[in-house]
């Protein structure tokens, strides 16, 4: 019960210094979303299989996202959709290109299908979340956003304690 | 084999050149066209894949896209769709071949040519008959700009004034160029072909700069009558056209004389995919109608947009294919529509409105039916969303029961082996299609809450207050019944059937992409309980044929639906791939012997079998 009060306390603090923010810097999904998800210390890390075609096409997409061709990389990863329709890391990296073309709706649905549907475990998992969460503030949905936050830790399970 | 085919590719024996591919054994050595897609171009390479069961075993790049099929062009003025060329794209052979056998004093004359005229009103007074026309290249673009509906002395002196005035604003070389642009060069079903770009597409399945001299003879020729010459229904008569064209290449010094003997020798060479091209048309109805419902207006109004679809070029063979072979399984006086559609993903694949390629009537997109029985997965679904504490497992009544209706009558629903099975779990009641325990449950909803309920689906139904629509009573298209279908074979994530994917401007440049629209999403758990019901019925309940007669490999899921004598036979179905709705039944609404296990269920279980 108090652990509960406590994360709630804490994402209600996150909120508070987010929209204390009179201008968010522009979201950059490298540094909000992917990095610190990769550096998650998890004991568990569930990366989701794809085909090889499917793999092939989010490195493209990401090649286009670096060189900043944003359309294009929707439509790459529409065609890894086509492949994988149910692929977690699919509909992520969608999330992610839509979050950072601006269209948080999109980015919303996406990330929310991930959290949803997607790995309990994992940077995909905190990814998810950590999406969700600024396509919420975005779109102004303080609760989400709030359950999204609280839910990052869910991703990392830690290593039992050796004594 | 068959996309490669469908595309115009070549088979050849040797090392293979653009267009053109080498098959050995299992192994396939395919020198691609290329295409610039949206999203990056997929340049002519040399592209090598091995076969083993069916699958690709090893492929080499690792990642390559042949070039997308055309299925169809839009001519109306907000959907313009024809492709410029320039003239130093054409090749010179066609050029001054077309100038050698349609107008040879092109350079010379201001539009009208009065030797010509001259010359052909002798031939035709000795004749006796028209053999042979005086009009110039510049008349004969007025006159298929202008598009005279009536052929006098009046509208032949309107055609050269007009002829004279173009030569007065446009220098020869524009002219040309737009002649190839614009001439009519024969009908494909109901959409004419007008410029060279189309006219090699459709004949040949190439680009122009790819054309053969026999070929570029062949379209030369037809020009004159692309009815007459039709190369696809007279043969022979284009034949004799296109040798006709090459002799007068060869003695006005177009050609050589090895190309002419060699060219005289060729084959029509016209392309095979001619005959799936009406297999489109019915996906190009549903094209149509979601451009003006998903796009902007001013966006569909640029000239040379590319429309990118989800049609699956061999899945839509394979669909017009069962289709057409109805009558082979039923009887012949019952029709048939089908739509194919990702499972998982909402993208339409495949639709045919008739089992006959003569019918335009697309069924599948208009006709609409009662469902009967395909409703109760709604049913069901409505209950566990809207009924707090009601699961799958909760019992209804499988008995006779009387309504009275908001106009006062008697309303008895039987079910259709006359029998009641008395209190049965709501699972064994959707497994078994009982319409007396369904219309239990239903009354339990409520009418109002069940229509309500639908509409947040996104299903928009004429006001019933009859109970008989817990059973059905209500008049939907095939393409509507895939919508609600793809609910469960989504779990809950599609509620919209895609056909456009997205939309290019003539520089490739993406103009606008279709997003899926979220109503309201049932409870995931609440679909997998249905989705376990509709398993099962296609393994012991209304649809076991599915597995115990035609054994397609499970898991598959699927609901039958009959209406009142067998006016309706429906079966929607879907496994993790594929979803597909069939409805069998009479043009006139007669009744049918089949009912949706019997009539339906046969075209789809032979369609899962042959993809």
């Amino acid at each position: 019960m108090n652990f509960c009060l406590y994360r709630g306390i804490l994402a209600a603090i996150l909120i508070l210094a987010l929209s204390h923010c009179s201008q968010r810097k522009p979201i950059d999904i490298n540094d909000d979303v992917r990095d610190p998800s990769d550096h998650s210390s998890s004991v568990i890390q569930i990366a989701p299989m794809v085909p090889e075609a499917v793999q092939l096409l989010i490195k493209e997409a990401d090649e286009q996202i670096e060189q900043g061709l944003i359309k294009a990389a929707v439509l790459t990863l529409s065609r890894a959709l086509s492949i994988s329709p149910t692929s977690a890391t699919v509909h992520q990296h969608l999330a992610e290109v839509y979050l950072s073309e601006g269209n948080y709706q999109a980015a919303f649905n996406w990330s929310n299908r991930v959290v949803q549907d997607g790995p309990a475990h994992g940077p995909i998992c905190e990814r998810a979340r950590r999406t969700l969460a600024l396509a919420a503030e975005m779109l102004n949905d303080v609760e989400t956003q709030a359950a999204a936050l609280e839910a990052i830790d869910s991703c990392s399970q830690s290593s039992a304690p050796r004594y | 084999m068959f996309e490669l085919d469908s595309l115009g590719y070549i088979q050849v024996s040797n090392t293979p050149k653009l267009g053109q591919y080498q098959r050995f054994q299992s192994s396939f050595d395919i020198y691609t066209k290329g295409f610039d897609f949206a999203e990056g171009g997929s340049v002519p390479r040399r592209l090598k894949l091995k076969l083993a069961n069916g699958v690709v075993e090893s492929i080499s790049p690792d990642l390559y896209r042949l070039e997308p099929k055309v299925i169809g062009h839009f001519f109306s003025a907000g959907l313009e769709n024809r492709q410029p060329i320039k003239v130093e794209e054409i090749p010179d052979t066609m050029v001054t071949g077309l100038q050698a056998v349609e107008d040879r004093s092109f350079s010379e004359h201001h539009g009208v040519s009065w030797f010509g005229i001259l010359r052909a009103a002798i031939k035709n007074i000795l004749a006796g008959e028209v053999v042979q026309g005086g009009s110039t290249i510049t008349q004969q673009l007025v006159k298929n700009k202008l598009q005279y509906n009536h052929n006098s002395l009046l509208r032949k002196l309107h055609e050269a004034l007009a002829a004279t005035l173009l030569e007065t604003k446009l220098d020869k070389k524009a002219i040309i160029e737009m002649y190839f642009n614009e001439i009519y060069w024969g009908q494909d079903g109901k959409v004419s072909i007008h410029g060279v770009v189309e006219a090699a597409e459709y004949y040949f399945a190439k680009p122009v700069t790819r054309l053969s001299v026999a070929e570029q003879a062949l379209l030369v020729g037809i020009i004159k009558g692309p009815s007459w010459y039709n190369p696809f229904k007279q043969a022979q008569r284009a034949t004799a056209r296109r040798n006709l064209v090459l002799n007068t290449w060869y003695e006005t010094g177009v050609i050589g004389k090895n190309q002419w003997q060699s060219a005289t020798q060729q084959p029509l060479g016209l392309s095979q995919h001619r005959r799936l091209k009406t297999d489109f048309e019915d996906y190009m109805d549903v094209v149509k109608r979601q451009l003006r419902s998903q796009f902007s207006p001013s966006d569909l109004k640029q000239k040379g947009l590319k429309i990118f679809t989800y049609l699956d070029p061999y899945i839509q063979y394979k669909t017009t294919q069962t289709a057409k072979n109805t009558n082979q399984w039923l009887s012949t006086d019952v029709e048939s529509a089908i739509v194919v559609s990702g499972a998982q993903n909402a993208e339409l694949l495949a639709i045919t409105g008739s089992k006959n390629a003569k019918s335009h009537y697309n069924r599948a997109l208009l006709a609409k039916r009662q469902i009967g029985s395909l409703i109760k997965p709604l049913v069901y679904l409505a209950g566990l969303e809207l009924l707090p504490g009601f699961d799958l497992q909760q019992p209804l009544n499988d008995s006779e029961l009387t309504v009275t209706t908001t106009d006062g009558k008697l309303w008895q629903p039987k079910n259709w082996d006359q029998q009641s099975w008395g209190e049965i779990s709501a699972e064994r009641a959707l497994i078994y299609s009982r319409n007396q325990a369904t219309v239990d449950l239903g009354l339990k909803v409520g009418l109002d809450n069940f229509i309500a309920y639908l509409t947040q689906l996104g299903l928009n139904i004429n006001r019933s207050d009859h109970p008989s629509l817990f059973l059905g009573a209500i008049d939907l298209t095939p393409f509507e019944v895939q919508h609600l279908f793809g609910l469960f074979a989504s779990r809950g994530k599609n509620q919209q059937i895609y056909a456009v994917n997205y939309i290019t401007q003539s520089n490739g440049k993406l103009l606008s992409q279709s997003q899926q629209v979220r109503q309201k999403q049932p409870k995931t758990a609440h679909i997998d309980a249905i989705n376990r019901a509709l398993h099962a019925i296609t393994t012991e309940g209304t649809a076991n044929k599915v597995t115990q007669k035609f054994n397609l490999p499970q898991p598959m899921f699927g609901k039958t639906g009959t209406t009142n004598k067998g006016r309706d036979s429906w079966f929607s179905g879907f496994n993790q791939e594929l979803l597909v709705t069939v409805w069998v039944g009479r043009d006139d609404n007669k009744p049918t012997p089949y009912s949706g296990s019997n009539g339906a269920l046969i075209l789809w279980s032979h369609l899962f079998m042959n993809l």
